[in-house]
């Protein structure tokens, strides 16, 4: 799995339950890839921004 | 109870209007859905129950104009500015990747507490604006995933869409604003 993937597999894991093998695969490339473990946080991030979008401003 | 008169109808305007932009992001649209709403509840004054309030029922007439819409800005080729094939494969984003498909020297960064972000006006207006950048088609499924929470399957009956289609540009999405935030929040030097 190289990075291009392996985004892809992060994003379609936040809208879609990964096969056991997709999920291990990414796993461990997630384990060695600090780029792809910063762009699955980020991804993460965006969805918290637009649940909190949804409720009244601070 | 008297069935409202135009007036009252109209008092909620501004209600709908936020309602609807929330969920089609696109101001024409939202108009356009709230304008019907308005004018099927003028016609059909009697269809108001009386132990629903108003706002409830314009509410729900809304929600089935916005479905309408939301189909149709999918379907409108001159918003197709985000193109789509049955493979799903992406090209967008080559640029950013080298030849084995791993992150170039532009990969992401660490962003240092995104959380206190979140308490910012600022963040707020930049991120509007990287939201605004997207595609329409784009940020309409981003919306309906992210904002209001759908599965994908409701997202792809609703637009007509492949679930392929959905995931191609909710990826796109994601890719996007990261990279715009990282540009124009997280990265800048001060």
């Amino acid at each position: 799995m190289n990075c291009k993937e392996a985004t892809r597999y992060i994003s379609e894991s936040m809208d879609r339950p990964l096969s056991t093998g997709e999920r291990l695969r990414l796993r461990l490339h997630l384990f060695l890839c600090h780029y792809c473990s910063d762009f699955s946080r980020q991804a993460a991030f965006l969805r918290k921004v637009n649940q909190q979008k949804s409720k009244p401003k601070p | 109870m008297t069935t409202p008169d135009d007036r009252q109808l109209a008092e909620f305007r501004d209600y709908l209007l936020r309602y609807a932009l929330y969920r089609l992001r696109d101001e024409a649209a939202a108009e356009e859905a709230v304008q019907d709403t308005l004018l099927a509840a003028i016609q059909a004054k009697s269809g108001f129950a009386a132990q629903s309030s108003i706002k409830t029922w314009l509410t729900g007439i809304l929600k089935h104009k916005i479905i309408d819409a939301q189909r149709k800005l999918c379907r409108d080729p001159f918003q197709l500015d985000d193109k789509l094939d049955d493979e799903g494969e992406l090209s967008d984003f080559d640029s950013l990747f080298d030849k084995t498909g791993h992150w170039g020297s532009d990969g992401p960064r660490t962003w240092a507490n995104p959380e206190a972000a979140l308490e910012q006006q600022d963040f707020w207006r930049v991120y509007e604006e990287c939201a605004q950048r997207l595609p329409k088609r784009t940020a309409l499924v981003f919306a309906m995933r992210e904002s209001l929470g759908h599965e994908i399957e409701e997202i792809c009956q609703n637009l007509d869409i492949t679930a392929t289609n959905c995931s191609v540009l909710l990826y796109r999405a994601r890719m996007s604003l990261r990279l715009c935030l990282e540009k124009n929040w997280f990265g800048r030097e001060d």
